[in-house]
């Protein structure tokens, strides 16, 4: 028996003498699988990595290089400003490794030339494209926001979604194919949606100009299969070289059904209604576009948005509600609501406590509650919130994120009116107090004026804030999170407050009647607590999760 | 390479599949198919019964026995759960026999019949002495004896098409360059084959896709559709981890 090996790069050890040509069988496999990169990838062997950001940087003095956003099949992605023209531009380069080969390099050409035929507003826009430096580079608009892949590892997207994802995506198609191009690899990573949840695709890498290619160049040799694995029409594999339109449509059939059911549709697969609870309208159309036969598939991209339009429209009877996700937003509302009122019923019995003598104990108390009502769901979310590990995950952040900043500005807005609203409801109270109880020295400074140009100013303000709260909830790429749901939009309004209250505590200074300095030293510091604890937490968490 | 022609809707039929359809082994192509599979797969059957504990006579025995007696019944068109792969079939029809011989204590009477493959056990057994003295089940034996067979099988056809053209050195020199991609220093290969670095890459590249392609037609041919071809890929895959 001969000594046993172990692969450099899957890590396996074997018997050299069993295996052919003592090749590693795992590996050899491994070819074969229609997901190669991901089984090596997570089998631990190291992948090619991306060069640093000084590196390039000297090649692209036009650019000022921000971050690496990610890696694929042909190369790596910068986030880059051109200060020039005051944008955030995408960089794409071609992995060195592959620039020697020079139907690589036709095929990375050709991507540029692809892209920049095409002018929709579903499409990413390419600016620029060359060679520097043994780089093949592509400048491309960038894309605020996540690919649909890191959407739909950070939540299950709700059917709902996955129709206006599906719509969009066939919209841009549609118009793509009318130019004669076809996409060839579409797939989640390629499917981008910016900050409004609106569908970008990109990579038109593999598109193959249908009508100017054909027989002069093709870069499809008959043994040379592209495309990515698992979204690949069944043409594709059997006769690269036939491919048209119909071979997107399938594709689009199995990110539908990727979409709905959060399986890939592989070997002989089920409806998507016997795995989640959707409209059934929705399996004919899933089917028609995963048709093996180009044939019976749907002819035109168009066609599948129609049909998923009509599923869309004809108001779905209440499926999504039957979803669990469905649940938690419909709760959003409610909770938003009855978590503010809980608060300020808290802020009125305040002020009606202190506006009675010898209020110090029960305003304490008071305070104490608001401050608890506060920071206990911060508390609790911090706590649940898992922090972004890779670079994908790091893209779904920002994009939670930013509907998080926007939640806090809008509930700020939406905090200020509800403020003055219930001040003046305070006021109206405390004037009837005054006159069933006296004080002492007089008092109550009531006015009707007053009143009514704080309600002109607060009403408003309390009901756009409301509207442009919902509004932004929903539109925003933040909505596919299921984590970013009622309660998160409840806490942005509670951090609103705090700030609100800050801002009350110092311009009514000099005023008696109403101190909030209490609520807002508590509040304040609390939230301090719970930066430093949120910062102090975040590598513990990382750490916890390496070792599991 | 082990597909049949491509039918009226422009798809392959796998021989397996073929197998399937015709449901009885009577009929002369199905029977011709089936023998055929079985030629090229029956050396994890061996293992399997090896690693049951029977010597090597009675395992020759019984291998050839359980031969005999699947093609004179036709037994294979009972087992439905088992259909959609040649690999799942295989062993569950042995297993079938394996308890059928036990109650029956018949191993007297084995060996009448013609045996309908030449079976070499010379090879057979010099594999299973190879194979390490693990405590794995007769089952993990039977489906790693499995991958190892089909993937030797199919590198075997790959090259001697690379042979047949004329081309059995480049072959030698690039085949390590299927496990190890962009690890062997392609300068180093282009001087052994006294060609351009860029030839060498191109030539890597196309030993690839071929390999790529024999393997999913190796595999396409022992299920009974082609949409299977991923899932069985991945259960041979698993079969060789552990
Ligand atoms: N224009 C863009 N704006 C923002 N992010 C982008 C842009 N283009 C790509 N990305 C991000 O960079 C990642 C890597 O992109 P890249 O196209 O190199 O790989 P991929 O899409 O995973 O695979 P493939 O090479 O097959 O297209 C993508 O997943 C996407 O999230
Ligand atoms: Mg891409
Ligand atoms: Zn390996």
């Amino acid at each position: 028996m001969t000594t046993p090996k172990t692969c450099p790069r899957c890590g396996t050890a074997y018997e050299p003498a069993r295996s052919p040509h003592g090749l590693c069988l795992k590996c050899l496999i491994a070819v074969g699988m229609r997901d190669e990169g991901e089984v090596i990838v997570t089998q631990g062997a190291p992948r090619e990595t991306a060069p640093p950001l000084d590196a390039i940087a000297p090649l692209f003095p036009e650019l000022v290089l921000e971050e690496f956003v990610g890696q694929g099949g042909m190369g790596f992605v910068y986030r880059a400003r051109h200060p020039e023209l005051d944008r955030k531009v995408a960089l794409k380069l071609l992995a060195r490794a592959n620039a020697s080969d020079p139907s690589f390099v036709e095929r990375f050409r050709r991507e540029a030339r692809t892209l920049a035929r095409l002018s929709h507003p579903g499409i990413v826009t390419i600016f620029d494209s060359g060679e520097r430096g043994g780089w093949c580079y592509l400048v491309m608009e960038y894309v605020e926001g996540a690919n649909l892949r890191h959407l739909m590892r950070a939540a299950k997207i709700e059917p709902k979604q996955a129709l206006s994802i599906v719509s969009q995506v066939c919209d841009a198609l549609q118009y793509s194919h009318d130019q004669g191009i076809v996409h060839r690899d579409i797939k989640p990573e390629n499917v981008l949606l910016d900050l409004s949840g609106r569908v970008k695709l990109a990579d038109f890498g593999l598109a193959r100009v249908l009508d100017r290619e054909r027989g002069a160049f093709a870069l499809t040799g008959s043994h040379q299969v592209m495309g990515t694995p698992h979204y690949m029409a069944p043409e594709q594999w059997e006769k690269p070289a036939s491919v048209d339109h119909r071979a997107d449509i399938y594709a689009v059939g199995v990110v539908f059904y990727e979409l709905l059911t959060g399986e890939m549709p592989l070997g002989r697969f089920e409806a998507p209604s016997k795995r989640v609870q959707i409209d059934v309208r929705l399996d004919e159309i899933v089917l028609k576009s995963l048709e093996k036969q180009p044939e019976r598939r749907y002819q035109h991209a168009s066609d599948v948005r129609t049909d998923v339009d009509s599923v869309a429209s004809g108001a779905l009877p209440h499926p999504a509600r039957a979803h669990p996700a469905g649940k938690t937003r419909a709760w959003r509302g409610p909770l938003v609501l009855a978590s503010t009122a809980l608060a300020w019923s808290a802020a009125l019995v305040t002020f009606l406590a202190m506006a009675t003598p010898h209020a110090s104990v029960a305003e304490l108390a008071v305070s104490l509650a608001l401050f608890a009502l506060i920071t206990g769901p911060i508390a609790w979310h911090v706590a649940h919130v898992p922090a972004p590990r890779t670079a994908e995950e790091r893209g779904a952040w920002r994009a939670a994120e930013f509907g998080f900043g926007r939640s806090f500005l809008f509930g700020l807005v939406f905090f200020v009116g509800l403020y003055i609203t219930c001040g003046v409801l305070a006021h109206a109270l405390g004037a009837v107090w005054y006159r069933l109880v006296p004080p002492e020295g007089g008092g109550g400074n009531f006015s009707g004026p007053f009143a009514v140009t704080q309600l002109l100013i607060g009403l408003p303000t309390l009901l756009g804030g409301w509207h442009a709260l919902d509004l932004s909830s929903r539109s925003s790429t933040a909505w596919m999170h299921r984590r970013f749901t009622g309660f998160d939009a409840a806490l942005t309004v509670f951090a609103a407050s705090v700030v609100y209250l800050g801002i009350i505590a110092f311009t009514l200074r000099g005023d008696s009647f109403w101190t909030p300095w209490p609520a807002f030293v508590i509040s304040g510091l609390a939230l301090l607590v719970l930066v430093t604890l949120r910062i102090a937490w975040w590598p513990r968490r990382r750490a916890a999760a390496a070792s599991a | 390479m082990s597909t049949t022609g491509p039918d009226a809707l422009g798809f392959q039929r796998t021989r397996w599949s073929l197998v399937l359809a015709a449901g009885k082994s009577s009929d002369p192509t199905a029977r011709a198919a089936l023998s055929e599979l079985c030629a090229a797969y029956w050396m994890p059957l061996y293992h399997y019964v090896r690693r049951r504990g029977h010597d090597r006579a009675a395992a020759e025995d019984l291998v050839q026995g359980f031969f005999l007696r699947l093609f004179e019944r036709a037994d294979f068109a009972t087992l439905d759960a088992e259909r959609g792969r040649f690999r799942a079939f295989l062993l569950v029809a042995l297993k079938h026999y394996l308890a059928d011989e036990h109650d029956k204590r018949t191993a007297e009477k084995r060996g009448g019949g013609r045996a309908p493959l030449s079976l070499d056990f010379e090879r057979a057994d010099s594999q299973w002495r190879l194979e390490p003295a693990t405590d794995a089940t007769p089952e993990k034996a039977y489906e790693r004896a499995f991958a190892e067979e089909l993937l030797a099988r199919t590198l075997a056809s790959v090259e001697r098409d690379y042979a047949e053209r004329g081309e059995a050195r480049a072959f030698g020199v690039l085949v390590g360059t299927l496990t190890a991609p962009g690890a062997l220093p392609h300068r180093a290969l282009a001087a052994e084959l006294g060609v351009t670095e860029g030839a060498v890459q191109v030539a890597a590249h196309r030993l690839r896709e071929r390999w790529r392609g024999a393997l999913r037609a190796e595999v396409a041919a022992i299920v009974d559709d082609p949409t299977e071809v991923d899932a069985e890929l991945a259960a041979l895959f698993a079969a060789l981890t552990g």
